[in-house]
């Protein structure tokens, strides 16, 4: 009596893969990093400094806060790496949108007024500028990956430098400034909480497309095997222009959030900001071979880049071995991300 | 109230910890890899330690972002000062209202902050006053021509402030009645850069422009300047030229004699000028608004105290 | 075996109406198609009958693959038309034949890795909620009572990756039922998985059938022929032979239809006086690859090693040459044994190896000839203390590429611009600028023109003359036949015959291959 139970192969795979009928989410492990790290300073904040690190409000808003811009960002560049790309603009956008929309956002009052016309608008215009430019910027990115075939490295190496360009020349290298009340308020209002409840209502949003929507499975499904998900009828063109465009158009939020926060705009701003946000989905478990990472991962990476940040300075660490310190960090997540995915191939 | 039970808490801590210090400085400079700035974070690290001061210095990288993040943990640790080197001299009014808010005395250094005039009484601006140079340069200038003879401005690049101003400083001092014997017959921008100035200088003496003296807004361009001048074999005796930096390059043209008149704005001065601002706010003393590092003018006879 | 899978029909059988009015299911009738240089399909036919498996058989070569793409709308046809329950249809894209009836489960399984079970199966076609969202209960129910229907049992929140190779293909083939296919076309199913996941799959292939599936089989095994095809089509060459069920055939019946050609005499084997035993190799082993391996190849001797793509030929050559290293087993040169850990080793050994791959893992295509020549030899001889000699190395790959006649205006050509037969020439002096003593060819004409084929084989004969031992693999069985002083059979990783040149011919090779 041959049964099916035995017919189908490997017990070990098959039993295994019943018994975690819920398996623990992958975001667990993060999440113990960054409790660990918070632990940590803790401990070494009484050894050394002689305060609490974690039981200070002020830091823990200021730990959020400064990684807002960064993860707004990385949410975008998550989505792009799900897809098996690379996003290095980002930096660069948030200079360009935020030279751009800025000229948009000043009030008469400030001196050094760029259109003196166009002062004293709503807000939602300089917004919607800085939004589109950004989306632009994006659009170009996946235009040039999907139809010129390059690839994602080099299409977005391109827009790296151009759009710095863009930010430089717009106004001659000067800064923008005076912003009015309402646009600063994007950065600062609700006690300065503002930029942490954008950066989590975005999480929020994408959280839900990248999981319950079609728009997400295609993004995975892409990354996972591009030959499988054509032959599943799924447009991989016009899909990761989709993809390239919604992380332009959030590098344009953050940097609509990061100036609106400084109340300045800088064509010098956003200098190396792409490899934060690509440390922070990589810190957060997102496989840069593509398929594999989750919106969740990328906001606990961008916590942990923020508390070692924060906790860098509480120790009173040396500007110097804080970027070594980094580096190490980012470096060890790949190890243990590429582990983890070994592990995987082994199992099969 | 928690922060006074945390300090307080804190202050039980020091006696085990490894700092004895009494204060802890906060300190976001601009950039790290700029040599002026290096030798200005250099005077600040030897005044603290002189003063029994701890700091902790961060790197802005030039990121207007970056620094305000620095400056709120520096202020989340319960600094008792911070030094801000600004990247953007606009987005100094975040940084002081922060500041203020957290009761934390901040002090300005080396950049002008764009609210200078209207800085809270426990924060201040630590620079060299930026209208002295060019006046120091111009009133050495006008001295050793007797007040009177044809000069050429070399200008640096003109958006940039210093340049604007110590431009305007040679024509006040011009403007005043000991120098009005002087004559701007050419004025030009060589962009802060020698070869630029070098050409500039080079065009002049071709269209035939005479004069007696060269005022740059920079040694860089000065020395461009001598450069075109040598190769069109004018002797440097008959000429004067004067520069603003005292550059290690300057001090050397001065050596041999080309170059006449230059003016040092003290790096070392301004960090433990800084610092000296910070301590004194800390323990609740009065400080100036403005605390001005003096412009050193240097001439062939004081050269030796610059030499290093 | 087959009595544990009575399962009802599925409500929504794939079974139009018009099927049960048309005779067949599927028909493919005088498809023509062709590709720059070779004809592909000539004029083939093929008729599938609804609740039927239907073999496709043929050698390598024969036309089987581009006959499924066109089925399965990868390729478009030249000529001719494919009919759907007697209908003609125009299958533009995978997409299109996936809708109208017709799933192909690829050799390669083409599955998201990184995705669960169901997210592959529902991929594009997600329920979702009143929210627009997708509802994953929903859907792995859906899952789950597919898996049911199919008796398949799997975990529908599995990700794919953890999963074995025969699981992977119940996910597609579930997949391919979710579609309500009418044709399912599977191309060698069984050749990365186990006896018993065989068994399991042959259960579910009669559920299908049962069901008025039309099954389009792909195998190179003659054995699955008999235990689980009704019908079955021989291809050769691109033609279609002829179509016969197989109960009334012997499978020697069948290797001549699927062999039917003169073995030709363009090859210049040359008598040779065979020496001493070189190479030795005893029980070799690469576990899950190949099995208790063991022959002696003599100086001067070409050893030719025949067997359907994927019986393991090539795996053993790369283990001799030390690419993947033997699990077990012993290799002996001149009688000694050698321990190969590496292609390094094996160099050292005097051995050489042409990669089936050129331009995988042959050329370097950018470079030029000379770069490409001589990247075998820049770790030992022609380097002095660290210095290329670039002089003696340039002179000795001139003259070689002068004798083996490779065809360029220069030296520095890159070898990209190169057509294969000249590739080959190249990479063959690469490997006789090593002075081997074994050289090991796998595949050595693979798409090669004639002309450049025989000097290849001339060649091949003097390296012999000159007292080198060959292991020649190929495909092509008249090359074997034609070139091997013996000839070693595999199938499946087994090893099932040595045959001499005399007792060598398409039959008996072929029914060792394809036992």
């Amino acid at each position: 009596m041959t049964t099916l139970d035995n017919t189908v192969k490997p017990a070990a795979v098959d039993t295994g893969a019943e018994k975690q009928k819920k398996p623990l989410p992958p975001e667990l492990s993060i999440l113990a990093v960054l409790v660990g790290i918070s632990v940590m300073f803790e401990i070494l904040g009484w050894m050394f400094v002689g305060q609490s690190f974690l039981m200070n409000m002020s830091r823990i808003q200021i730990i959020v806060l400064q990684v807002s811009v960064i993860g707004i960002i990385a949410i975008g560049v998550t989505m792009v790496i799900i897809t098996g790309g690379i996003d290095l603009s980002s930096g660069s956008v948030v200079a360009m949108t935020a030279m751009i929309a800025a000229t948009f956002a000043q009030t008469s009052a400030w001196p050094k007024v760029i259109f003196p016309t166009l002062t004293d608008l709503p807000f939602v215009v300089p917004l919607i500028v800085g939004l589109g430019a950004g989306a632009l910027a994006g659009f170009i990115n996946g235009w040039l990956i999907t139809k010129t075939k390059i690839p994602p490295f080099i299409a977005t190496l391109g827009m790296m430098v151009s759009a710095r360009g863009i930010a430089r020349w717009y106004t001659d290298g000067s800064p923008v400034s005076g912003f009015t009340k309402d646009f600063a308020a994007l950065g600062n209002a609700l006690d300065r909480w503002m930029p942490v409840v954008i950066f989590l209502a975005v999480a929020v949003i994408f959280h839900i497309v990248m999981r319950y929507t079609r728009f997400g499975k295609f993004t995975y499904a892409i990354g996972a095997n591009p030959q499988a998900a054509r032959v599943s009828g799924i447009n991989i063109d016009m899909h990761l222009i989709k993809v390239y465009t919604i992380a332009g158009l959030l590098t344009g939020l953050a940097a609509m959030v990061a100036i609106a926060r400084i109340k300045t705009a800088q064509a010098g701003m956003g200098l190396m900001y792409e490899l934060d946000a690509i440390a922070a989905a990589v810190i957060g478990g997102v496989s840069l071979s593509g398929g594999r990472g989750r919106i969740a991962g990328t906001v606990i990476g961008a916590l942990i880049l923020g508390v070692m940040l924060s906790g860098f300075t509480f120790l009173r660490i040396d500007a110097y071995y804080q970027d070594i310190i980094k580096g190490a960090i980012i470096v060890v997540a790949v190890i243990v991300d590429q582990h983890r995915q070994g592990k995987l191939k082994k199992s099969t | 109230m928690k922060k006074l039970a945390l300090t307080a808490l804190a202050s039980g801590m020091m006696m085990s910890s490894v700092h004895a210090a009494d204060l802890t400085i906060g300190v976001s400079m601009a950039l790290f890899d700029d040599n002026f700035l290096t030798t200005l974070r250099n005077g600040i690290q030897s005044a603290a330690e002189e003063q029994g001061v701890d700091v902790q210095i961060e790197d802005a990288k030039n990121e207007v972002g970056t620094q305000l993040n620095q400056i709120q943990n520096f202020i989340a640790s319960g600094v008792d000062a911070i030094i801000v080197n600004p990247v953007d001299t606009d987005a100094t009014i975040s940084i002081s209202d922060d500041a203020q808010a957290a009761g934390i005395p901040l002090i300005y250094v080396n950049r002008q902050p764009i609210n200078v005039d209207l800085l809270p009484d426990n924060q201040a601006f630590v620079a060299s006053d930026e209208r002295v140079s060019g006046t120091l340069q111009t009133q050495e200038v006008c001295r050793l021509m007797g007040g009177k003879g044809n000069v050429v401005v070399m200008m640096g690049e003109l958006t940039n402030q210093a340049a604007l101003q110590r431009t305007q400083d040679i024509h006040d001092v011009i403007a005043t009645p000991e120098c009005s014997g002087l004559k701007v017959v050419e004025q030009q921008t060589g962009m802060w850069s020698r070869t630029l100035g070098s050409d500039l200088m080079t065009n002049w003496i071709s269209a035939g422009i005479q004069f007696d003296a060269v005022i740059s807004n920079n040694d860089e361009m000065a020395i461009g300047a001598i450069q075109a001048l040598k190769a069109d074999g004018r002797s440097m005796d008959d000429v004067i030229v004067a520069g603003i930096d005292a550059t290690t390059d300057a001090l050397a043209a001065m050596k041999a004699g080309d170059l006449d008149v230059t003016v040092f704005q003290s790096a070392e001065g301004q960090g433990r000028g800084s610092v000296d601002a910070a301590v004194k706010l800390a323990k609740g003393e009065d400080v100036d608004q403005k605390v001005w590092v003096p412009f050193e003018l240097v001439t062939p006879e004081n050269l030796n105290n610059y030499l290093k | 075996m087959s009595s544990a899978a009575v399962v009802e029909a599925m409500p929504t059988s794939g079974v139009s109406p018009q099927a049960q009015s048309s005779e067949y299911v599927l028909e493919v009738v005088d498809v023509r198609k062709e590709f720059p240089g070779v004809l592909a399909l000539d004029n083939v036919q093929l008729k599938i009958r609804p609740g039927t498996v239907h073999a496709l058989m043929g050698e390598n070569g024969a036309g089987k693959s581009t006959l499924m793409k066109v089925i399965a709308g990868i390729y478009q046809p030249d000529q001719g038309e494919v009919r759907l329950r007697g209908e003609p249809v125009t299958l533009e894209t995978p997409l299109k034949a996936q809708e109208s009836g017709v799933a192909m489960i690829h050799q390669e399984l083409l599955l998201m890795n990184s995705m669960t079970v169901s997210e592959n199966i529902w991929i594009r076609r997600e329920p979702r909620n009143s929210f627009g969202l997708i509802d994953h209960d929903r859907m792995r129910g859906m899952t789950v009572e597919l898996f049911d229907r199919l008796n398949i049992r799997l975990n529908p929140d599995a990700e794919i990756s953890t999963l074995s190779v025969a699981n992977r293909q119940m996910v597609e083939i579930a997949k391919a039922v979710s579609f309500n296919s009418d044709v399912l076309i599977m191309d060698e199913p069984t050749s990365a998985i186990t006896e018993t996941e065989v068994a399991h799959l042959f259960e579910i292939i009669r559920d299908l059938r049962k069901r008025g599936i039309g099954i389009v089989y792909i195998t190179h095994k003659m054995n699955e022929l008999f235990e689980i095809a009704d019908e079955f089509s021989v291809f050769r060459d691109g033609k279609y032979i002829g179509t016969h069920l197989s109960s009334e055939v012997t499978r020697d019946d069948i290797i001549k239809m699927m062999v039917g050609r003169e073995v030709s005499q363009m090859f210049p084997k040359e008598e040779v006086e065979i020496g001493d035993v070189l190479l030795s190799v005893k029980n070799l082993s690469l576990e899950g690859v190949f099995h208790d391996i063991s022959f002696d190849v003599r100086k001067g001797e070409i050893l030719g090693l025949a067997g359907l793509v994927g019986a393991g030929r090539s795996n053993v050559a790369e283990t001799i040459f030390g690419v993947t290293p033997a699990t077990s087993g012993q290799i002996f040169i001149e009688g000694e044994e050698v321990n190969i850990k590496n292609p390094h080793d094996a160099i050292r050994q005097g051995m050489a190896f042409l990669t089936e791959d050129r331009k995988e893992t042959g050329c370097f295509l950018p470079l030029d000839i000379q770069e490409n020549v001589q990247s075998a030899v820049l770790h030992d001889n022609y380097v002095n203390n660290g210095f290329v000699d670039h002089a003696a190395l340039e002179k000795e790959s001139a003259e070689l590429c002068k004798k083996l006649r490779v065809k360029t205006p220069s030296m520095h050509e890159v070898i990209e611009n190169l057509s294969g037969g000249n590739q080959q020439k190249v990479l063959i002096a690469r490997w006789l600028l090593t002075h081997p003593r074994i050289l090991i060819l796998d595949e050595p004409t693979r798409g090669i023109d004639v002309g450049a084929k025989s000097e290849i084989h001339a060649l091949i004969s003097q390296l012999a003359h000159k007292g080198v031992a060959v292991i020649m693999i190929s495909s092509e069985l008249p090359e074997v036949l034609g070139m091997s002083d013996r000839v070693l059979v595999m199938h499946e990783g087994r090893c099932t015959g040595i045959l001499d040149r005399d007792e060598a011919d398409q039959v008996s090779v072929m029914s060792l291959a394809a036992k």
